[in-house]
C-alpha cells in the first residue's frame, strides 16, 4: 500500500508530514507527497494523516 | 502557491507553523474563518462601547459580559464550525452595540482579521492578547454557567479587547497589557475553581475506570461540569451509562459526581483521536466546549453540541445559564444504540488539585526533604496530532524515578496510562484536572514556596515543560508569567503568532524556550 497525495488539492499545511514523517515529505512545490510505502508499523499514522487532512487530499492506493 | 483565502495562526498546528491560508488545519473553511474574524472584530467594537460606559461610571449588564465571553469562546480552535451560529452571534453583537452606543465607533472592513495590523510586532502582541482573552473567556463562561461572575474579569476582558483596536498603544503598552492579561488569567481560573469546587466539592484522589460496561452509553466531552451534572440527572435510572472523554475526565475527581451509579468512567484519549474513538463508542457524544474535530459520516448523527460549540448538521442543545437544558432527544437516541466497544481496560488515578495536595503536604514536604523526591516537572497543557509530541511521552518515560510530574489539561494523555509508579505512595503523575486547574498547580507551587521559606517561586525544585495547542494554553502561559515563573519550556513549537521581537522579549525577560531533544532537555530541566 502507498498513500497518494492529490497535488491539486494539497495546501502544503504539513499536517501529514508531522503525523507520519516517515511516509510523507514536502516536495519542491511545497506540497506533501508519500515517499515510502505504508507498512504495519506506520499504518496507524497514515490513517490519522488521511483522516486529519483538512482538504481530504490523501488516499491509499494499492 | 495557493491563493490566500483566509489567515489564521492561533493554534499550534497552523499550516507550516506560519498560518492557515486556504482552510484551517483544524478543518474550518475560509468562510467560517472570515466569520470568526468578523465576530472577534464586532466583539472588540462592542467592548469599546462597554469600556467607555464603565469609564463614565455606568454599569454594564451581565448579559453583555456573557455575550462577549461566548463570542470569544466560539472562535477558539475547534469550538464552532457552524456559519449560521456565528452569523447569529455577529448579528446579536451588532444589535447590542446599537442599543448601547450613543455615537458609533468607526468601522471599516479593513480592520477585520489578523493581517489588518501591518506592523508585525503590534500584530503579534494584539493576537497574543486576543488569544489569551479567548482562553480567559472560556474559563469565565464555564464559571458563568455555574452562576458565578467576576465583574472585574469581564471589565478587563472588554478593556483589553478594545485596546487591541487602539492604534495609539505602543509595543511596550501592549507588552504590559499582555502581562496584565495574565493577572486576570489567574483571577479567571480562580473564579472557575471557586465555581467548580463550591458546586461539586474539592477534587479528591480517585481511580477512574477506562473500560466499558454493558449498557448503551453517552459520551460527554469538554469542560462544562454543569452540563455534565444536568446530563447525569436526566439519565438517572434510564439504563444508560455516562462516560467522560478527554478534558471531562477530571470530573470524576469531584465528590458530587460520585453519587451517580451510571457515571461509568472515561472513554478514549485526547481530542485528536476522536474520529476513531467516537466511531467505536456507538452512542451519542455531547461536546460541551471546543475540541470538535469535523466528524466522519459514520457518527455525525450521534455528535451533539451545546454551549459555544457547534458543527453544521450536528444537533445543538440550547439553554441559558440557570436553566435546565433538555437532553431528552440525545437520551432517546442513546437508548437505541449498542453499548460502546471497549478500546482499553484498567484504571487511571487523578484528583490532585490544591486541597487534596495540601492534605498530603506533610508527606510531600518530607519526601522532598529526605531526597526521595528530587524534583517536580509541570507537564501541563494540551495534546495534539503532531508526531513531535511523542517527545512528551518519551520525556515522561525518561524522567529519573525520583521526579514527579504535575499535570493538568489533555497533555496528560501522552503519559497518564504509562505505569510510572510512585514515590512512597505518592504517584509520579499527579493530575490536578482540566487545563484551567493549572491554577491548582500554581497554588501548590506557592504553598511549597511558603513551606520551604523561599522568597522566589523559581527557587523551588520545580521545572516547567508545557505543551500547547490552543488559546486556553495561552492564558495559562500568561498567568504563569504573571506569577513570576521563569524558564518555561514551551512546545512542541513556539507559537507562529510570536514575531521575532516579541519572542525575544519573552526569552530575555522570562527565559521562555522551545523544546530540544529529550536528552538535552532532561539535562536542562532535571540536571
Amino acid at each position: 500500500m502507498r498513500a497518494y497525495v492529490d497535488q491539486e488539492l494539497c495546501i502544503g499545511c504539513g499536517l501529514c508530514t508531522s503525523i507520519a514523517p516517515d511516509v510523507f515529505a514536502m516536495n519542491a512545490d511545497g506540497k506533501a507527497e508519500a515517499v515510502s510505502d505504508t507498512t504495519d508499523a506506520n499504518g496507524e499514522s497514515v490513517k490519522q494523516a488521511i483522516e486529519g487532512c483538512p482538504v481530504a487530499a490523501i488516499r491509499e492506493t494499492e | 502557491m495557493n491563493e490566500q483565502k483566509m489567515f489564521c495562526w492561533q493554534c499550534q498546528e497552523t499550516a507550516g507553523n506560519k498560518g492557515c491560508t486556504v482552510c484551517g488545519v483544524c478543518g474550518k473553511t475560509a468562510d467560517v474563518a472570515a466569520l470568526q474574524d468578523e465576530l472577534v472584530y464586532e466583539t472588540k467594537r462592542l467592548s469599546q462601547v462597554t469600556t467607555a460606559l464603565r469609564k463614565d461610571g455606568k454599569p454594564v449588564d451581565k448579559d453583555i459580559n456573557h455575550l462577549v465571553t461566548v463570542n470569544l469562546f466560539i472562535t477558539i480552535t475547534n469550538a464552532n464550525f457552524d456559519a449560521d451560529a456565528i452569523k447569529a452571534a455577529i448579528a446579536k453583537t451588532k444589535t447590542m452595540r446599537g442599543k448601547l452606543a450613543t455615537k458609533d465607533t468607526k468601522s471599516t472592513k479593513d480592520m477585520v482579521g489578523v493581517l489588518a495590523t501591518t506592523d508585525e510586532d503590534i500584530r503579534s502582541l494584539r493576537e497574543l492578547i486576543t488569544y489569551g482573552l479567548k482562553g480567559l473567556a472560556a474559563y469565565s463562561k464555564h464559571a458563568n454557567a455555574l452562576m458565578q461572575d467576576d465583574e472585574d474579569v469581564d471589565a478587563f476582558i472588554q478593556r483589553a479587547l478594545a485596546a487591541t483596536l487602539d492604534d495609539s498603544l505602543s509595543v511596550n503598552d501592549l507588552i504590559a497589557l499582555a502581562l496584565e492579561t495574565g493577572k486576570f488569567g489567574v483571577a479567571g481560573m480562580a473564579l472557575l475553581d471557586k465555581a467548580n469546587t463550591s458546586a461539586y466539592g474539592n477534587p479528591e484522589i480517585t481511580e477512574v475506570d477506562i473500560g466499558v460496561r454493558a449498557n448503551p452509553g453517552i459520551l460527554i466531552s469538554g469542560h462544562d461540569l454543569r452540563d455534565l451534572e444536568m446530563l447525569l440527572e436526566q439519565t438517572a435510572g434510564a439504563g444508560i451509562d455516562v462516560y467522560t472523554h478527554s478534558e471531562m475526565l477530571p470530573s470524576h475527581y469531584y465528590p458530587a459526581f460520585k453519587k451517580y451509579p451510571h457515571f461509568a468512567g472515561n472513554y478514549g484519549n485526547a481530542w485528536w483521536k476522536q474520529k476513531e474513538e467516537f466511531e467505536k463508542f456507538n452512542g451519542p457524544i455531547l461536546m460541551t466546549t471546543n475540541c470538535v474535530v469535523p466528524p466522519a459520516a459514520s457518527y455525525k448523527d450521534r455528535l451533539w453540541t451545546t454551549g459555544a460549540a457547534g458543527f453544521p448538521g450536528c444537533r445543538h442543545i440550547d439553554g441559558e445559564y440557570g436553566e435546565q437544558k433538555d437532553f431528552s432527544a440525545l437520551i432517546e437516541q442513546a437508548k437505541k444504540c449498542p453499548p460502546p466497544t471497549g478500546i482499553e481496560s484498567g484504571k487511571i488515578v487523578g484528583g490532585f488539585a490544591h486541597e487534596q495536595v495540601f492534605a498530603l503536604a506533610g508527606k510531600v514536604v518530607e519526601a522532598v526533604k529526605s531526597g526521595a523526591i528530587r524534583k517536580f516537572v509541570v507537564m501541563a497543557g494540551c495534546d495534539g496530532r503532531h508526531k513531535s509530541r511523542d517527545y512528551y511521552a518519551e520525556f515522561a518515560k525518561a524522567l529519573p524515578k525520583d521526579v514527579v510530574i504535575l499535570t493538568a489539561g489533555c497533555a496528560k494523555y501522552k503519559y497518564n496510562k504509562l505505569d510510572l509508579g510512585d514515590i512512597g505512595g505518592i504517584p509520579r503523575v499527579l493530575d490536578a484536572g482540566q487545563c484551567n486547574d493549572s491554577y491548582s498547580l500554581a497554588l501548590i507551587a506557592l504553598r511549597l514556596k511558603e513551606v520551604f521559606g523561599l522568597d522566589d517561586i523559581n527557587k523551588l525544585p520545580l521545572a516547567f515543560n508545557i505543551a500547547w495547542y490552543e488559546q486556553k494554553a495561552v492564558i495559562v502561559l500568561l498567568a504563569l508569567l504573571y506569577l513570576g515563573v521563569k524558564n518555561i519550556h514551551l512546545g512542541p513549537t513556539l507559537p507562529a503568532f510570536l514575531s521575532s521581537n516579541v519572542a525575544k522579549v519573552l526569552v530575555e525577560n522570562f527565559g521562555i524556550a522551545g523544546i530540544g531533544s529529550v536528552d538535552d532537555d532532561m539535562k536542562l530541566l532535571v540536571g
